[in-house]
């Protein structure tokens, strides 16, 4: 059983918006009204006066660097001068209580000068379009790769796709605790994704040593990406330094929506040819994705979805651009797919598409041009390697009935299939490693480690590969803080391989410091002596592509995925509702097969939420249109349809037991799959997701089309 | 922040004569949520969810007046609003839990007001009064923000149905906003049909709608009329209001809504 079901069953959890302690202060973000504008002053007169009122900060306070960014350090602690996107931090406000402090930040007053915005992403790169990047540029990252002859196929489609914005949308908003650690240094407790990569944002603009900062894992209500950005961190450690008091903070749900990265709204033209029996001749595609006000990791997810643009298809001509720009829209980065998600949809559309046009059954294409395990991927050349034949997930979606039952009369029911794949693990260059320290004494055996547990059950693999190398030992595990060994964070379905290979390791060894027999026998332990081992284990080596070629290796694990989907539509009001989702994927060895069911059956919903309900919208102004859970739809137990996880055993023989990271898997073909599945229930083209009603539609209804004359007719008062 | 909850309406009118601009608070769906979040924060509230003479429903000839926090759950269940026959409000609106508590009345402060189509169809009118006055003013449903600074609404009237229908489209069937919705009736006094959507979230009556309702035969015509008084701006929008209109008609005459 997971470590943390029981707390988090019976609410017992500690989550990190829970966080307080003696003498606190509180603190409130003040955000910027407007997109774009210079930042002439903050005004904070009004506002000290409330009662309670502490102190306003801004970026003069700030005594280290102004400027942070989990990838790259663009992004102001607090506006610097100018705001660059709608809800921007300008001030953070402290008081004596948290309604004070939220007072304050209402009568905090930026002094603003607007500028001109620039909220589409297709203008970026125009001459005239407004500046938005830090070095006067608007392009975030770019990259490019033409394989192959210039060869065409006799039948080729042209299509250009669209995906929204979805939000990791965790149930738990940003909140953490800082606490002045009486010699100079700082504490902060907080909802994260990666100990150490917050502390050296954290360090930086403090100006001080890293080992000044301690940074511990408070307890997190769901992640998805979208907490691999700092967000409350400086300002409460930098508040609990100057005031040299406990400081909190806690988002409010529509704070949460805007203050955290979104998935990156993409649009992607993709030309897709073959010959006349299906097999693919030549891909372009050109894609582009709107990053928002500042870089965050936009440029590792152009990085995922170049590399994966073409899908696990063998095809001899590939020529595809990738950018990323910045706008003025909110700030897009990680999330849960990082890239993969916007293109799988893209790509297999297109490839029914191309079925289509060609008369031939889109499952036979897919057979047809999918790689054999071992070949070398369209884009980057790698290897297809430690990988289940991608054919066999199709095989395992169609050994799964259909639904019995059939759709309630006037419905139209679809099916669709996706295949998709991603990375697992960081790659492309980057150290791929984590650390653990275990303890062991008479009574058992404590696992250390700074890997987060963001609810998908890290600790549980962690205690189940400790178990498997030392028998049935008792487990236990220290918190989680900066002051372990990096585990490199909880991201990009990394933590399996990273710290599963760290624990095997340590576990191996302080088997054979207990006499080198499962199970060990800890009673042989004196009273007070214990045993401490510490171990690391780096992934198989990657490298970035050559950017003059885009050929190499940047990919430590493929993650492979297939969902089939069935929906029903409604063809007169163009509402759908998910019948039943299967998703099949290539996990390499599962380790706990039900938290692989858990994730499977998750993140699978998930992508279905991205298909037909989740989005924030943006409006003319820049504005964010996600208040809370009324107005960003998240699937809800009554649009949770039959979903079945199939799980595909092909054990990767360069990782630990064979298994790969498996969480980003099921959000790559879910959302593709159900578009696919609305397209075959209505026949329309479906070229965006999330789907709304109006893409959906199809019967024409006689009385909807009275004549102009009539349906302008004023209502007549009734009487 | 004062925070009044009174027992009776007698006492909620003095006190909202006491307190004009405090915030009225009825089953506290739309309100609680709201401060929880920080979005509303009201200088004073007067609750009216204690009111023991405020959720009576009485029967007076062919129509009924609901107290101000008669409930909506309450309201599709009560026998005085012919039991079962609004059972469509429990289809539409809402979530079970937040139709167990949220008021009808209240509803109608909201923006949007999702039960004013509803209300429309069945004839109601708004029913306020105040402590600085005698005797009860009645306004359309619709007109919930002309209440007088020291007025409350005090109750509902509403004609009982013979028959009922209320469709709504929506991205899914609960918890998610309305985009366009009919509500169709069989009053006593003739069949009533309103529409919303597409105009700012108004419910719009449709007058030309009522001899087609009446027909069994007139679903062609009824969704055509309610088309007309919607206006919807899109062929789309025009196709899915008369889906709509077509589904309350079915469910008037056939008990059914399938398409």
């Amino acid at each position: 059983m997971r470590p943390d079901a029981v707390a988090k069953l019976t609410g017992e959890f500690g989550y990190a918006t829970e966080l307080h302690a003696p003498g606190e202060l509180h603190g409130a973000t003040v955000r910027s009204p407007v997109a774009a504008a210079d930042l002439l002053g903050v005004e904070t007169a009004e506002a000290m006066r409330v009662r309670g009122a502490y102190r306003v900060l801004t970026i003069a306070d700030v005594p280290g660097a102004r400027r942070v960014g989990v990838k790259t350090p663009d992004q102001p602690v607090l506006a610097d001068g100018r705001v660059r996107h709608h809800g921007e931090p300008i001030a953070f406000a402290l008081a004596e209580t948290a309604e004070a402090a939220r007072r304050m930040a209402l009568l905090v007053r930026p002094i603003l000068r607007p500028r001109p915005a620039l909220l589409d992403p297709e203008r970026a790169l125009d001459a005239d379009a407004p500046r938005v990047g830090p070095d006067g540029s608007n392009l975030v990252h770019r990259l490019r790769l033409a394989h192959g002859t210039a060869r065409r196929g006799a039948t080729g489609v042209r299509r250009r796709w669209r995906t929204g914005r979805q939000d990791a949308a965790f149930l738990a908003p940003e909140a953490g605790l800082a606490l002045p650690d009486g010699a100079g240094g700082v504490v902060l407790r907080v909802a994260t994704q990666d100990l150490h990569h917050d502390r050296a944002q954290i360090a930086a603009a403090l100006g001080l040593p890293e080992e000044r900062v301690r940074v511990e894992l408070a307890g997190v209500g769901g992640a998805f990406g979208g907490r691999e950005d700092i967000t409350v961190h400086v300002h409460l450690c930098l508040a609990a330094l100057l005031s040299g008091r406990p400081v909190r903070a806690l988002y409010s749900r529509a704070e949460s929506f805007g203050a955290h990265p979104s998935r990156h709204p993409a649009i992607m033209t993709y030309e897709l040819t073959a010959d006349p029996d299906g097999t693919f001749v030549s891909l372009a595609a050109d894609l582009l994705f709107d990053g928002g006000a500042y870089a965050s990791t936009s440029k590792a997810v152009v990085g995922v979805a170049h590399y994966f643009a073409a899908g696990p298809y063998r095809i001899p001509r590939v020529e595809i651009t990738t950018r990323a720009v910045y706008t003025n829209n909110p700030v897009a980065g990680a999330l849960r797919g990082f890239g993969a998600t916007q293109v799988c949809f893209a790509m297999e559309s297109t490839v029914d598409a191309l079925a289509a046009e060609l008369g031939l059954d889109p499952a036979d294409v897919r057979r047809r041009n999918l790689l054999e395990p071992g070949e070398p991927l369209a884009t980057s050349g790698q290897a297809l390697a430690g990988v289940a034949a991608p054919a066999s997930l199709l095989d395992a979606l169609a050994a799964v009935p259909l639904p019995a039952a059939t759709p309630a009369p006037g419905l139209r029911r679809g099916v669709g299939v996706a295949v998709g794949i991603k990375s697992a693990g960081l790659g492309d260059g980057r150290p791929e490693g984590a650390g653990i320290v275990l303890r062991a004494d008479r009574h058992g055996v404590e696992i250390a480690t700074a890997a987060p547990e963001v609810g998908q059950g890290v600790r549980a693999v962690l205690a189940q590969i400790v178990t498997e190398c030392l028998g049935p030992v008792p487990i236990t595990f220290a918190d989680s803080t900066s002051a372990l060994p990096a585990s490199g964070g909880s991201k990009a379905s990394r933590q399996t391989m990273a710290s599963g290979g760290a624990a095997l390791r340590a576990a191996t060894r302080l088997r054979q410091r207990l006499g080198g027999a499962t199970p060990v026998d800890l009673s042989a332990l004196g009273d007070g002596t214990s045993i401490v081992v510490e171990e690391r284990y780096d992934a198989p080596p990657t490298a970035a592509p050559d950017p003059r070629t885009g050929r190499g290796d940047p990919h430590i694990a493929f993650q492979l995925t297939a969902h089939r989907a069935v929906v029903d539509v409604n063809p007169a009001l163009g509402t759908a509702r998910v019948v039943q989702l299967v998703a099949a994927q290539d996990v390499g060895r599962a380790l706990n097969p039900a938290l692989v069911r858990g994730q499977l059956a998750g993140g699978t919903v998930q992508g279905a939420g991205f298909a037909l309900l989740e989005e924030i919208p943006v409006d003319a102004d820049g504005r964010g249109g996600a208040a809370g859970f009324g107005t960003y739809l998240l699937p809800a137990a009554v649009d949770v349809p039959e979903v079945i996880p199939v799980i595909v055993e092909s054990g990767d023989p360069r990782l630990p037991f064979g298994a790969k990271g498996v969480g980003e898997g099921p959000l790559i073909s879910s959302p593709a799959a159900v578009a696919a599945a609305l397209r075959a229930a209505t026949g329309r083209p479906v070229a965006r997701i999330p789907a709304h009603p109006e893409d959906l539609a199809t019967s024409h209804d006689p009385a909807a089309t009275a004549p102009a004359a009539a349906a302008e007719e004023p209502a007549a008062v009734d009487g | 922040m004062a925070y009044l909850r009174p027992a009776t309406i007698a006492s909620a009118l003095a006190a909202r004569a006491e307190l004009p601009r405090a915030l009225v608070c009825g089953g506290g769906t739309a309100v609680q949520p709201a401060m929880n979040a920080g979005l509303l924060r009201p200088a004073d509230v007067l609750d009216l969810g204690g009111l023991r003479d405020g959720a009576a429903i009485d029967a007076y000839g062919d129509r009924v007046r609901l107290g101000p926090v008669v409930r909506v759950a309450a309201a599709a269940r009560a026998h005085a609003l012919g039991a079962g026959v609004l059972g469509g409000l429990l289809r539409g609106f809402a979530t079970p839990a937040v139709r167990e508590r949220a008021t009808l009345t209240g509803n109608l402060f909201q923006a949007p007001a999702d039960l004013a189509v509803v209300l429309t169809a069945l004839d109601g009118s708004l029913i306020t009064a105040s402590a600085h006055s005698r005797g009860e003013r009645r306004l359309p449903v619709t007109m919930a923000s002309a209440l007088r600074p020291d007025e409350l609404a005090v109750g509902l009237d509403l004609a009982v149905p013979a028959a009922f229908a209320y469709e709504r489209l929506a991205v899914r069937e609960v918890a998610a906003p309305t985009l366009a919705a009919v509500a169709a009736a069989l009053l006593p006094g003739g069949p009533r049909a309103a529409v919303t959507g597409y105009r700012a979230g108004t419910a719009v009556p449709c007058p030309g709608a009522v001899p087609h309702l009446a027909d069994p035969a007139g679903a062609d015509g009824f969704a055509a009329a309610v088309v007309a008084a919607a206006a919807p701006p899109t062929p789309y929008a025009r196709r899915s209001v008369a889906a709509l209109a077509r589904r309350c008609h079915r469910r008037i005459h056939r008990g059914d809504a399938d398409a």
